[in-house]
């Protein structure tokens, strides 16, 4: 385990210092001077300015290594629309995103694992069709208009929830209930590509271990089967799906993207999408970083609970 | 007494018939019908667009009529700037289609070919190539479609690179492994036992020993840059806004939502209608492979 980890640490650092190296290098891969890029009224001062900030006329792994010390030493600069410091809009706009994933990942977790066992305990019937027929749709849905047409008929035609935002401008009730209001349909939109892998990879799981012999003796000896199913079945088929919980979680922060937008959902997803449609390239740096970072500490986890989780791959 | 079938009985199995098993299910498979009538009435829509449709899509003949609700002369209504919705879905799917089969071709052509170097050269260029590939698979795809649009021109021609970018690490991590696989093989062995070099066995003999796989990935990346290239242009990123896309007519209509609900209806439809017809066909393939 001890090795493992390491080794496992040692890649993780080794991944961030080249996704820094390539977010660094994204600035000077699009044509123009990086210096006008990086600022809102490009003066010959401010110019000159942030030449010597950066050090763009030294060689390029110098300028990285300057970067970095920015990086360190918590600037990433200000946004070239704005003017707003990048590091601020982060802290404000991430914990949002956070929010939003992760109740995405529950919904997805638990939709997902329940079609699964439901179709993979209705092999071959019409109600495994309909499982598989559903997930199948799920997955070739595009996430915004879904959004879209959940705000037409949940929050215009019904109005069970609001249409967008955090928190309304006057809550009637209390902040936090206000809150999980505006959650909930973002959430669920944003649910079901992950819940549709999900089901699949639990079905095609689950149907393999029900032929195991282990199930068979389960059952000769008189397990129900709800034991059956959820407590030596689903246990055993509990790899592959918390495999896919990291890469899920990818997914995820790629439909925030899209979710956020529809919903107007103040998290980072809708914070980069305005960025790389404004060209503002202090923000995209900053919220690739975020979530470059993001996702390799959450890959960095699965990977660990896939360690504790499997007996053949502890050492 | 009425003659019985007995289902039970094995038919007798005809010549040839176990060698491509495989192709014959397929082309027997639910999926895989459903998914070719469905992008056949794409296609058909894509190639039809100007027999059926009396205006160009940027056209604007109907300003007296801007938001009209859908009716017998416009079935999908009229947008804000007085085009009709069902022309501009028409042309839209020549615009889908377009787009998605460049991304596709960019994703398995590059794909293809980094990922049979990797399987057939290893050592060094195999270890740069597979790590770069497991740190891209790492990320959402849309977000590296976003980074890619961070450096290109907005354009539909951009956003067929961005996703064709986006979608090349897994087309190349899958062909690798089929290459290292097939490479072991005792016909490769026995071509390269008659002095066969290693780039002419892994062109003319483990290649197309790996077409089905190309063919299933193929499908798999349609549907995925169909979804994708559709964020993109929903995000706004396609460029000029009178280009008929699917993706950036929901943009549209998301802006007049309160006026022209059934504005989004029908190009978010069309999105789920294509991509659905690529993943059963990748379905119906992959199940053809087992």
């Amino acid at each position: 385990m001890r090795t493992f980890l390491l080794r496992r640490i040692g890649s993780l650092v080794l991944a961030l210092v080249v996704a820094s190296i390539a977010i660094f290098l994204l600035v000077r891969v699009v044509p123009g001077d990086p210096a006008r890029l990086l600022l809102k009224n490009p003066t010959p001062e401010k110019i000159a300015e942030i030449r010597a900030r950066l050090a763009l006329d030294r060689p390029l792994p110098v300028q990285y290594l300057i970067w970095l010390k920015n990086l360190f030493g918590g600037s990433l600069g200000e946004s070239v629309v704005t003017d707003r410091s990048v590091k601020e809009d982060l802290l404000r706009t991430w914990p949002a995103t956070m929010e939003l994933a992760f109740a995405a990942m529950l919904i997805a977790t638990a939709a997902g694992v329940w079609l699964g066992v439901f179709s993979a305990k209705n092999a071959g019937t019409w109600r495994d069709v309909l499982g598989t027929t559903a997930s199948l749709v799920g997955l070739s849905v595009p996430v915004f208009w879904l959004g879209l047409l959940a705000i037409l008929l949940f929050s215009l035609k019904l109005d069970w929830f609001p249409a967008g935002g955090w928190v309304s401008v006057v809550p009637t009730d209390a902040v936090w209930l206000d809150h999980l209001r505006h959650l909930v349909l973002p959430a669920l939109v944003l649910a079901t590509i992950p819940a549709a892998f999900v089901a699949r990879v639990t079905r095609t799981a689950m149907l393999e271990i029900l032929h195991k012999d282990f199930i068979r003796t389960a059952r000769a000896m008189g397990a129900t089967e709800r034991t059956l199913l959820y407590r030596h079945a689903l246990r055993a088929a509990l790899v592959p799906i918390v495999t896919m919980i990291g890469v899920e979680f990818a997914y995820l922060l790629g439909g925030a993207v899209l979710t956020e937008t529809v919903f107007a959902w103040p998290g980072i997803g809708r914070y980069i999408a305005t960025a790389v449609l404004a060209r503002d390239y202090p923000s995209i740096q900053g919220a690739l970083l975020v979530l470059v970072a993001l996702v390799m500490a959450v890959n960095f986890a699965v990977d660990i609970a896939h360690h504790l989780l499997d007996p053949k791959l502890r050492t | 007494m009425k003659p019985t079938r007995n289902r039970e009985l094995p038919l007798p199995r005809r010549q040839g018939e176990s060698s491509d098993k495989g192709l014959r299910t397929a082309r027997r498979s639910v999926p895989t019908w459903m998914g070719m009538i469905m992008l056949g009435v794409v296609v058909t829509a894509a190639v039809l667009a100007p027999v059926l449709s009396k205006h160009g899509p940027q056209e604007q003949p109907f300003r007296e009529e801007i938001f009209a609700a859908p009716s017998w002369q416009h079935p999908l209504g009229v947008d804000g700037a007085g085009r009709d919705v069902s022309t501009r879905m028409l042309y839209g799917a020549r615009a889908t289609l377009g787009i998605v089969l460049g991304a596709t071709v960019i994703a398995v052509g590059c794909g293809v070919a980094l990922g049979a170097a990797a399987g057939t050269l290893r050592g060094v260029f195999d270890a740069v190539v597979g790590r770069g590939v497991d740190f891209l698979l790492a990320f959402p795809s849309i977000l590296l479609g976003l980074v890619a649009m961070t450096v290109l021109h907005p354009s539909p021609a951009s956003v067929a690179v961005a996703v064709g970018i986006a979608s090349l690490p897994t087309v190349v991590r899958q062909v690798r492994a089929a290459f290292v696989t097939e490479g072991a093989r005792d016909y490769v062995l026995a071509a390269r036992a008659i002095g066969a070099g290693r780039w002419r066995i892994a062109v003319r003999e483990v290649l197309p020993n790996c077409a089905g796989l190309i063919l299933v990935l193929t499908t798999l990346t349609l549907g995925g840059a169909a979804l994708e290239a559709a964020g993109l242009a929903f995000l706004g990123l396609s460029g000029q806004p009178d280009v008929a896309d699917w993706g950036m007519m929901l943009r549209e209509g998301q802006g007049a939502f309160r006026v022209a609900p059934w504005l989004c209806v029908a190009p978010g439809l069309a999105i789920t209608w294509s991509v659905l017809a690529f993943n059963l066909l990748s379905d119906g393939l992959r199940q053809r492979g087992r």
